[in-house]
């Protein structure tokens, strides 16, 4: 009997698919609670803002690196501006 | 703030299937699974036009909104993924959904039977980036090596755009100022809305 | 799972056991290597269910882990093996595995795109459906042999063959997959062996192009390129579907038609793709090209558009092409073409209104009985816009595969050795030198001295020459074994007549990747021995694109299961018939396998009639590795490494490598001086009948030869006062060529390459400066004129513009008028007309086999107007029986559509394995049956060829469809 018992477990444990296992099973409407992802780096991201010019015969684009949203007033020196340019 | 997005310029495409063989290629995508088809309006007549269609990556994805279990999400850069462990191949995404992209497998295919599949826009899943698992189950990570979706990179006429949502409208813009004319950008508004 | 379903007709997934082998081999230390691994799953696995079943498990994981980027991937620059467009393939390769394929954003012709075939490539690394193994028919059923067995067995055979009915009696059919490298030593094995039985894929695509257009200007080539219809102000498509069969071409074409504005019109009786992209659709009855062009041309010289100086300067016969045009005036071009007048003329406009325009051409051009009037007759239409040999303008003909343009030059043809030598005796000499061997030993290996300069029976035909009659057959006897290496059978018309002849012969032996449709279109029960052949992926060696650029394609994996590379394959043969020291007496053989780099050497050292001199394996391989260097639209690299090149050395590149020659990349422009790239149209012919046909006030920039000349000798040079130019070591070669005629040493067997040297050095182009001639007087119809296809719906017209009278030529009779004279108009009343389709290639074996392109295009179909599927009770989808008037028939869906007009079908040419209604595919070898079968639309398709050159007709016959009975 007790064999039995065993072996019975041991076939439903079987049974349970192992996709199926870690299933969330509290669901809050509306959000999202399984794994989160790796989100991509600044510095990804601007490389593939470069890299799309690939798609287009013309010649390479400069696009704007996140970071530079703003663009330097231009009194700043250390980057190597010219000092006191004004734009 | 920009984000990631897909155009088809159907002044270019020529339904040549390039984009659906090159998905294909990258993920080894199984027979019977189309993340990505070409749709022809029109086919023999004139003001025929062919469009290569896939997951948009809506803004306000209605795949999300519907869904029972809540196995999507969106990346910072507006990409839509889903979470397999947590799907459970109901279909309502797929009714949902205006472009039809949402596939499932009739039998185990992508980590167990019925579980919805559809474009990644090249950028994996929620498993670690690289990961066997991630490649089992959602394929490869292109957007994580800094490289955009092979469809839109291999597209034969360049007609169809993958990146950033601003690059691409620029491209597309000055093209269609050098022609002259343009049919639009097909599904543009109903994926993205006004949010862009 | 990233493994792929198994569909219900894949066998055991042989592509995952090669990942498989490989992780196992790193886990678990082990040493064996993929191929031996291979060998012995294969062999264990037994059946492919088991294999299925048990491996699935691991497979998966294993598979995956293989697939995961490496960042240590070696990336191998390969072309695409499909169309002639020529784009380069970024592989990444891990452990001998082909893990990915990136775009190949640096090659100046597909800039990283690719079409559903291209972007699908990789597929080769699966090679599930591959022929995998020597095989041998024995008892109706595909044995295993090894390579050892198969050469001696076949050796044998054909030796007994060569003995007893004599070497024509073998028929080499080589292929347009070759590389170049292959393509010549195979046409030399041929010349060995003793028989000019020898061709390939050209015969039946673009050989009335190759000769009709070189008779008109000198070279039967695409003029320009692909990246050069960036400067074309209109763009002529005539039986060209570009979208579908040279898809990455259009990036070129659309940008064209975006950025000048250039308005694209496409004739074609289906509103194809391209037509879809078109500003002007103009719907001709097949089989009326001529009379289009005439109609078009009309207008042209009614309204004084032609270009009056060009003419006077270039172009010789124009006024006889005049008093033909004038016959083809709007009313009688819509009677005989469909269509309006009114849009001629406008199309007349468009052409004369915005120069320079390019005219485009393919295979609805060239393959009719009168395909070679076609193709002058577009030549012409060029000529008379003063087009020809400026940028933005030329014939661009899009050949049809990856290096059919190569084959082609190699010379892979019935009816001349490599680089259009020809088979006249001083052709035979000039490689004889060139190969180091005695003539009278190679004279020796033909049956006789007639036969060795008489052109063989043509690929089109080659069944005729197994069925006919010996005493019809010019030749000591039929063909008795049949040479299948790299071709597919359901490519060529009559298949039922083809099905007879495999059936007939001695012996039939197919050396291919693929088993193909060769391998079970016949009832034999022995007799058929199949040889695994590697794909260009998995050897190294140059191949020339339309446009005439070579690019060195690299290897990017070994060759799978147990294939051998042609070459080898070659040379195994050769030294089964004895004559391996022979062949290969300038090029260094590794083990079995002959060097890729001195066979281009050889090639080097004798095509001086193209001037494939310059184009040494050294210089292709540093254009692949700098690629980034040269410019989109010119092709020309602006500094580094190749600084001045024009990309893959477009033939002509005069002289030897050490001339540096840049290539030329627009045929017969004036405009730049030869030695960069500049030329004038050929002086095939100096003159006729007393009358000059050398150019008038027309030379390539800064010749110091102003004026129109013939071919240069060295003579001529001397006579210039250039032969104080030539090295010593070049007159002493030049001494030993002409002994004492020394004066009369052409350009084109000058082996020391001085002639041409010191020629382009002075801005003469070597082969003279003649003019285009608009008459052909050595071809059956000097002008061309229009002629009714054999099978025509219009017999009222059969008496103005009847077909030829039945002749002899290429060792066989040919028919027309005798076709002709039987109307079946009535019982068989629609046009059937074929054509490519974008995932398919050729015979479609290959691309067939591969799931990613298999899954986009699962039905042979046919297109039918929904007027003649309504009046035929025809439903969307149901099969129909397609009935040819010559007795084939074949099962297919009807596919309803507006695309193809009122009394004209259209079928795919691409499928095979099913033969009248019965699927084959348990002919098959096991596990090697392409996973899509269907009808091959030549079972329909019927008796024509053209008259020069035996082109099959398939653009043009007959039909009656009705609904499916079994």
């Amino acid at each position: 009997m007790k064999p039995l018992a065993v072996m019975l477990g041991l076939v439903l444990l079987v049974g349970c698919n192992a996709d199926e296992r870690g299933h969330v099973v509290c669901l809050e409407k509306g959000v999202y609670k399984g794994k989160a992802d790796t989100q991509i780096s600044d510095a990804t991201r601007t490389d593939l803002r470069q890299r799309i010019a690939l798609q287009s015969e013309g010649p390479a684009r400069v696009a704007t690196p996140p970071g530079m949203a703003v663009m330097p007033s231009g009194e700043a020196a250390a980057t190597g501006r010219i000092a006191g340019q004004k734009f | 703030m920009a984000r990631m997005k897909f155009l088809c310029d159907a002044e270019r495409c020529i339904h040549c299937s390039g984009c659906v063989t090159a998905c294909k290629n990258e993920h080894e995508v199984p027979w019977g699974i189309n993340r990505r088809r070409v749709v022809t309006l029109n086919d023999g007549k004139p003001g025929q036009r062919s469009l290569s269609v896939a997951c948009m990556h809506c803004s306000d994805a209605p795949c999300m909104a519907v869904c029972p279990v809540d196995c999507f999400y969106q990346t910072n850069d507006g990409i839509v993924l889903h979470n397999k462990d947590l799907c459970i191949g109901c279909g309502y995404c797929f009714y949902a959904c205006p472009f039809g992209a949402p596939q499932y497998p009739s039998t185990g295919n992508f980590g167990g039977r019925g579980k919805m599949d559809k474009c990644t826009f090249c950028s994996g899943g929620p498993e670690e980036d690289h990961s066997k698992a991630e490649l089992e189950k959602y394929g490869r990570n292109r957007i994580a090596e800094g490289k955009l979706p092979l469809c839109a990179e291999m597209c034969a006429t360049k007609a169809l755009l993958a990146g950033d949502g601003d690059m691409v409208s620029t491209i597309y813009r000055e093209r269609v100022m050098a022609r002259g004319f343009g049919s639009g950008a097909a599904g543009w508004s109903h994926a993205y809305g006004k949010k862009g | 799972m990233l493994i792929k379903k198994r569909a219900p007709l894949t066998s055991h997934n042989q592509a995952a056991n090669s990942r498989l082998s490989d992780a196992l081999s790193t886990v678990a230390g082990s040493t064996v290597d993929r191929r031996t691994f291979l060998k012995r799953s294969g062999l264990a696995a037994g059946g492919a269910a088991l294999a299925g079943g048990l491996a699935a498990g691991t497979v998966r994981k294993t598979e995956a882990a293989a697939l995961v980027s490496d960042p240590k991937a070696e990336v191998k620059k390969a072309i695409c093996t499909h169309c002639s467009v020529g784009c380069t393939v970024n592989a990444e390769v891990s452990n001998g595995v082909w893990i990915g394929q990136e775009p190949a954003f640096d090659s100046p012709l597909n800039l990283g795109s690719h079409c559903a075939k291209g972007a699908a490539v990789r597929e080769h690394a699966h090679g599930d459906r591959r022929l995998k193994y020597p095989m041998k028919l024995e008892g109706g059923k595909y044995k295993r042999i090894s390579w050892e067995q198969a050469i001696t067995e076949v050796g044998d055979r054909l030796l007994k063959i060569r003995e007893t009915s004599g070497p024509d009696s073998v028929y080499w059919l080589g292929s347009a997959k070759f590389s170049n490298e292959q393509s010549y030593l195979m046409r030399k094995f041929a010349a060995l062996w003793g028989t000019n039985n020898v061709d390939h894929q050209a015969r039946i695509c673009h050989s009335t192009t190759v000769a009709g257009v070189a008779q008109t200007w000198g070279y039967g080539a695409m003029t320009n390129s692909y990246n050069d219809i960036h400067n074309s102000k209109a763009m002529f498509f005539i039986g060209s579907n570009a979208a579908e069969a040279h898809p990455v071409a259009m990036l070129h074409i659309l940008k064209a038609k975006e950025q000048n504005k250039a308005p694209l019109i496409v004739c074609d009786p289906r509103f194809t793709r391209t037509a879809a992209h078109a500003d002007e659709y103009v719907r001709l009855r097949p089989g009326t090209d001529v009379p289009l062009i005439w109609g078009i041309l009309y207008h042209i010289f009614e309204n004084g558009w032609e270009d009056k100086e060009y003419i006077r300067k270039r172009v010789w016969g124009m006024d006889q092409v005049r008093a033909e045009v004038a016959k083809w005036t709007p009313e009688e071009t819509e009677r005989v073409t469909g269509v309006p007048g009114a849009q001629v003329k406008r199309v007349a406009e468009l052409l004369a209104k915005n120069r320079p325009g390019t005219v485009v051409w393919c295979m609805g051009g060239t393959q009719h009985t009168v395909g070679n009037n076609n193709v002058r007759a577009y030549c012409i239409l060029q000529l008379a816009l003063g087009n020809t040999g400026v940028a933005g303008g030329g014939t661009n003909i899009f050949r049809g595969h990856d290096n059919v343009q190569g084959a082609t030059d190699m010379g892979l043809d019935v009816t001349t050795l490599p680089a259009y030598y020809g088979l006249a005796a001083p052709a035979w000499k000039h490689w004889a030198r060139v190969w180091g061997l005695d003539y009278e030993w190679i004279k020796a290996r033909f049956k006789t001295p007639e036969l060795m300069e008489a052109p063989g029976i043509p690929v089109s035909r080659w069944y005729d020459g197994v069925n006919e009659a010996k005493e019809n057959v010019a030749q000591p006897d039929t063909i008795k074994a049949m040479i299948y290496w790299g071709h597919a059978p359901n490519s060529q018309t009559r298949q039922p007549e083809l099905k007879k002849a495999m059936e007939k012969l001695d012996t039939l032996v197919v050396i291919d990747p693929y088993p193909t449709v060769s391998a079970v279109l016949h009832d034999r029960t022995d007799g058929v021995y199949l040889l695994p052949a590697a794909t260009q992926f998995e050897v190294d060696g140059s191949r020339t694109a339309s446009n005439r650029s070579i690019q060195w394609s690299e290897r990017v994996i070994k060759p799978m299961f147990e294939c051998k590379a042609d070459h080898e394959i070659m040379y195994l043969f050769a030294r089964k018939f004895g004559y391996d020291a022979e062949l290969f007496k300038n090029i260094k053989v590794n083990g079995s396998e002959p060097l890729v780099e001195d066979i281009l050497r050889e090639i080097n050292k004798g095509a001086w009639t193209i001037a494939y001199t310059g184009q040494s394996p050294e210089r292709l391989k540093a254009h692949m590795a700098n690629q980034q260097t040269f410019d989109k639209t010119t092709l020309r690299a602006v500094g580094g490494p190749c600084d001045g090149d024009y990309y893959g050395l477009p033939w002509p590149c005069w002289g030897n490598a050490d001339a540096k020659h840049p290539g030329t990349p627009n045929l017969y422009d004036t405009s730049k001086p030869v030695k960069e790239g500049g030329l004038n149209f050929r002086a095939l012919f100096p003159e006729y009948k007393g009358e000059s046909l050398l150019a008038v006030d027309s030379w390539p920039e800064g010749s110091e030869l102003p004026a129109g000349h013939p071919g240069v000798t060295f003579g001529m040079l001397k006579k210039l006062g250039f032969e104080a130019d030539f090295t010593p070591d070049e007159l002493a070669v030049i001494q030993k060529i002409g002994g004492e005629k020394v004066d009369d040493v052409a350009w084109t067997v000058d082996m020391s390459g001085g002639i041409q040297r010191v020629a382009v050095k002075h801005g003469i182009a070597p082969f003279g400066n003649g003019k285009a001639r608009a008459v052909v007087w050595n071809f059956p119809d000097p002008v061309p004129i229009h002629r009714e296809p054999l099978y025509t719906p219009r017999r009222d017209l059969v008496e103005k513009y009847p077909t030829y009278a039945d002749k002899k030529m290429m060792r066989l009779p040919f028919l027309y008028k005798t076709v002709q004279d039987k109307d079946v108009s009535k019982e068989f009343p629609i046009i059937l007309t074929s054509g490519r389709l974008v995932e398919y290639e050729g015979g479609g074996d290959e691309t067939r086999s591969n799931p990613w392109l298999a899954e986009l295009q699962p039905d042979m179909f046919v297109e039918v107007n929904v007027f003649d599927a309504n009046n035929a009770g025809l439903r969307h989808g149901e099969y129909c029986w397609v009935h040819g008037p010559e007795g084939g028939k074949v099962k297919v869906k009807a596919k309803i559509t507006e695309r193809v007009g009122r009394g004209v079908a259209f079928m795919p040419f691409h499928f095979g394995g099913w033969f009248q209604g019965k699927d084959l595919r348990s002919k098959y070898p096991e596990g090697a049956s392409p996973i899509v079968l269907g009808e091959s639309t030549n079972t329909a398709q019927t008796y024509g060829y053209d008259a020069v050159t035996a082109m099959q007709e398939t653009k043009v016959t007959l039909c009656r469809i009705e609904k499916f009975t079994a």
